[in-house]
């Protein structure tokens, strides 16, 4: 894993290209060099005359489906073009089949889980789709949950997450274009969007972004994230990922580009703005003034994840004067004695929330997994309380702020405004209000500089489009949601009621 | 690789320097909440010698807030650290004082100055001009003179709040029937002290002590049902009352003439004051029912509102003030009169006449016998003549001002008595 497609060039143990051969034992021969030492590969001759051969893959192909298939063969003896065509219509109506001529095609195909049938005398194969998926069942998603709405999640084969996603979205200007990414891995990429909603532009460009992909393997959707978004060096991601069929499909509707990478539950989603990464696919199932409300607890959340240890320390090492009278006695009685600054007890608890984090993600289920890091922290923080190290305070705002950070819904996201946090606490205890101040603002430079796919990252507030306000700090009903959001470059409505408004800027110009 | 490391420290470079700079310039005016000398309150005294003498209270907030009262340590341990100093200025005061303490002094929770009656008669601008300086300190202090002497007040010990600076804000912000909104703080006090056109004034406080509570002759009615509770609940907490056991109570106004204290008005004469200036919202009168009636009406003071219409004629000023004064029925005890529109205006015309009392009382004393401009009155003529007061401001003090008449009409309003029309009495039939 993880090699760099860069420094080491993808050396193929037997580069097998060009045309077949008309000689069946030629073939075969060559293909028993490409695949040397792979105890896996089966060449199964048809009997009685041995003139032809089926070859698999012997553990990736259903058994049954194998069977059926050397049964129908069997049966007709001597192959020959018309028999088997008269085979595979009588007898297999329902496998697919191909037929291919090129070794580089054919071997593809027996790495997919198909069956080939080489036939002496013949430049051609034909192949069969005999292949046994196995993966997880459709299950609900363990890391977006919602309380309403659809229950069901993406799965690790996108040929089952764009089924759940055709369940949604019944129209043939949903689009599916596929693409085979990793000179190793052979990763099947699936670009979804709808036409006539969605912008050409921005499909054509996530087109060409993944064309110029070089890599060995993608072994996770990320990896295509990394590869194509738009701030390599930034930490904010540009892309959504997202393991919600029902989020996909909104999204798509809302005339956006997903991608889905065969063996990833996630799916990716473009262009995507800051304020989106706060939205659950819950606040559309919710009243209004339910999501509403939510949402803005939602940026509370965020401000107190980003800074509220900041803030404390900013006021407990610079600001006195910010407190009253009797909450600054209380301060300092609750930190008289302690050993250490504000700062230095911040970072502290800072790192044995990480510590304790990390060690509970990898922790076994058997021995308690996530629930320990909660525990842990409160444990620990007690303990550190009692015994005189830091003060309980600090403790409280560094158990809230942890907590509070579960709030954003996103996990990449979450993980990032977590991170940033950092960054300013040591700025507050270094500069005190006026380094959070100075933090923050040079973060806000940094995310209007961003661009997701050519939409700034933080619109429609900056460059602000107010019709799109009406799913940024409100989430107003669904009838009022007439147009779809600013600034995807087309600005027609969704329900065809009023006439298309075109105003404000194109951000494709 | 070889490409990538110099790009990387490229990279780096910057940041390090940001961290470096950083870090020798470490946490520069950063001062952690423990290492504070919490000041709460400063009184300001003047001695014999004419030197200044500062009483701090310091906050020890550990004793204050002692995690289990019974077992740590020593709970007889005060939780403030009493400071007296004596020094030329306040400045050198200060500096004696961070002398003494292991903290920087901290007087951003200053909660009050009380200045002692000589400090206040002498050493006025001398102080103030330190605090002003001081860059912590808060300009919404609130400021008072003490009757006696600063120390003693700055000395006692917390009954309801925590610390003595909050117990005596509290006591101005929210005892009910006290004229509390003659107290200045530091920044309007100072403005009137340095102008030339209007005089300062602020509350003043004293201690009472349990034992003569009863032969204090100045309190009304409503003051001392305010204090009892409060003494009440010392007597109670102390577990061996004191005989210098002692209250606080605000009472009155400090008068100031040109900078120096000029003496005290009592609660009556401040009532007058406020309502003069159109701040009274809060106090109490109680009127009688009549010649052969016990009972009384207790009138609740909502709201007042003033106007100041000065004129000049050859140079002559006169001054017609013009006071609206809204109140509501607190209780009411007349066994014969039951309220309907004629008693109203009975009612209403006794009050004014109550009123006009309290502001002749105070004019009387602040206009006429010490000839200080506490009601603002110069300030009008200023604002409306501003090119003939420029003639008129030398001679102002100089018997202008006391020559001058004032014209009061109130016109007092008495609201909302509702329902209840009739006194509450028991049903004698049964």
């Amino acid at each position: 894993m993880g090699k760099s497609h860069l420094e080491n060039p993808v050396i193929e143990t037997q580069q097998l290209v060009g045309p077949l051969n008309r000689s069946l034992k030629e073939n075969i021969a060559k293909l028993k060099a490409a695949f040397q030492s792979c105890d896996d590969i089966n060449f199964l001759y048809i009997k009685p005359e041995n003139k032809s051969c089926l070859i698999y893959l012997s553990d990736i192909v259903s058994s049954q489906k194998l069977n059926e298939l050397h049964q129908a063969f069997s049966s007709v003896g001597e192959a020959h073009d018309s028999l088997i065509k008269s085979c595979e219509a009588d007898r297999l109506p329902y496998q697919v089949s191909h037929v291919e001529s090129e070794w580089s095609a054919l071997i593809e195909k027996i790495l997919l889980g198909y069956a080939i049938l080489l036939t002496d005398g013949q430049e051609r194969a034909s192949t069969f789709n005999i292949s046994h998926p196995i993966g997880r069942e459709v299950t609900t998603p363990e890391v977006e949950r919602t309380v309403e709405g659809p229950k069901e999640g993406f799965v690790e084969q996108s040929q089952v997450n764009l089924h759940l996603i055709r369940q949604k979205i019944r129209t043939p200007s949903l689009k599916v274009n596929r693409l085979t990414l990793g000179t190793q891995t052979k990763t099947q990429i699936t670009i979804l969007y709808i036409e006539g909603i969605a912008n050409e532009k921005i499909v054509q460009e996530v087109h060409k972004r993944l064309s110029r992909i070089k890599t060995d393997s993608i072994l996770d959707s990320r990896y295509v994230q990394s590869m194509i978004s738009d701030a390599p060096f930034s930490p904010f991601p540009t892309m959504l990922s997202t393991e919600r069929p029902d989020r996909v499909s909104a999204e798509l509707l809302e005339g956006k580009v997903a991608i889905l990478t065969d063996g990833s539950p996630s799916a990716l989603v473009a262009p995507i703005t800051f304020v989106e990464y706060l939205h659950s696919s819950e606040d559309y199932y919710n009243s209004s003034v339910v999501s509403t409300i939510i949402r803005w607890v939602r940026f509370l959340g965020l401000f107190v994840a980003l800074i509220l240890p900041a803030f404390f320390v900013a006021v407990v090492t610079f600001h006195q004067d910010l407190l009253q009278t009797p909450l600054l006695i209380r301060v300092a009685a609750n930190r008289a004695n302690l050993p250490y600054p504000a700062l230095v007890e911040a970072i502290f608890m800072y790192l044995t929330y990480e510590l304790l984090r990390e060690a509970g993600l990898r922790m076994p289920k058997i021995f308690g997994g996530p629930i320990i890091t909660i525990l842990g922290l409160i444990l620990i923080s007690q303990a550190a309380v009692t015994a005189g190290v830091i003060g309980p305070l600090m403790s409280i705002v560094v158990s809230t702020t942890a907590l509070t950070a579960f709030i954003l819904p996103n996990y990449s996201f979450h993980q990032i405004i977590r991170f940033c946090g950092i960054p300013l606490l040591l700025l507050s205890g270094f500069f005190g209000f006026m380094g959070i101040l100075v933090g923050l603002m040079f973060g806000l430079a940094h995310l209007v500089s961003l661009r997701s796919f050519g939409i700034p990252y933080l619109s429609p507030v900056s460059p602000s489009r107010k019709e799109g306000w009406k799913d940024v700090f409100f989430r107003v009903p669904w009838w009022a949601m007439e147009t779809l959001p600013p600034g995807l470059g087309i600005d027609n409505d969704k329900t065809n009621t009023k006439p298309p408004k075109r105003n404000g800027e194109d951000h494709f110009e | 690789m070889n490409k990538t490391k110099p790009f990387l420290l490229k990279l780096l470079f910057p940041f390090l320097l940001l961290f470096v700079s950083i870090g020798l310039t470490g946490c520069w005016s950063a001062h952690e909440v423990n290492d504070l000398a919490i000041v709460n309150v400063m009184g300001i005294d003047q001695t014999k010698t004419g030197q200044l003498k500062v009483t701090t209270v310091i906050v020890k907030p550990p004793e204050l807030f002692s995690e289990s009262p019974i077992g740590s340590g020593n709970p007889n341990r005060s939780p403030f650290l009493i400071q007296t100093i004596t020094g030329k200025s306040m400045f050198d005061v200060m500096e004696k004082l961070s002398n003494a303490l292991s903290g920087k002094i901290y007087l951003g929770h200053l909660n009050i100055v009380v200045f002692g009656k000589e400090a206040a008669k002498h050493k006025m601008g001398n102080s103030l001009d330190f605090l002003k300086r001081e860059h912590d300190f808060r300009p919404n202090i609130k400021l008072l003179v003490s009757r006696t002497t600063a120390e003693e007040i700055v000395k006692q010990r917390p009954i309801l709040n925590s610390t003595i600076g909050l117990e005596i804000q509290d006591l101005v912000k929210s005892s009910r029937f006290s004229t509390s909104s003659m107290v200045s703080d530091i920044m309007k006090f100072s403005e009137k002290l340095e102008g030339d056109i209007e005089d300062a004034y602020t509350g003043s406080v004293n201690t009472v002590s349990n034992n003569d509570d009863s032969h204090s002759n100045e309190q009304t009615l409503s003051t001392q049902g305010q204090v009892q509770p409060r003494n009440r609940i010392e007597e109670q907490s102390n577990e061996n009352p004191k005989s210098d056991a002692h209250a606080l109570r605000l009472q009155g106004t400090a008068v100031f003439n040109d900078g120096h204290l000029q003496g005290f008005l009592d609660q009556d004469e401040t009532e007058g004051l406020l309502l003069l200036k159109g701040k009274l919202h809060s106090g109490s009168v109680i009127l009688d029912c009549g010649p052969n009636d016990n009972g009384a009406v207790g009138l609740k003071m909502m709201h007042s509102q003033s106007s100041y219409s000065p004129h000049l004629s050859q140079g002559t000023p006169t001054m017609d003030v013009n006071i609206n004064v809204k109140a509501d029925i607190g209780d009411y005890t007349c066994a014969e009169k039951t309220i309907n529109t004629g008693r109203m205006n009975e009612l209403n015309h006794q009050f004014e006449n109550v009123l006009e009392h309290q502001v002749n009382e105070v004019l009387a004393i602040a206009q006429k016998q010490w000839q200080t401009d506490i009601f603002g009155f110069g300030k009008t003529f200023y604002q409306k003549y501003p090119d003939e007061w420029k003639a008129l401001a030398p001679h102002w003090k100089q018997g202008l001002l006391k020559q001058m008449d004032v014209h009061v009409d109130i016109s007092a309003n008495i609201e909302r008595y509702g329902l209840s029309k009739e006194a509450v009495k028991a049903n004698e039939s049964r």
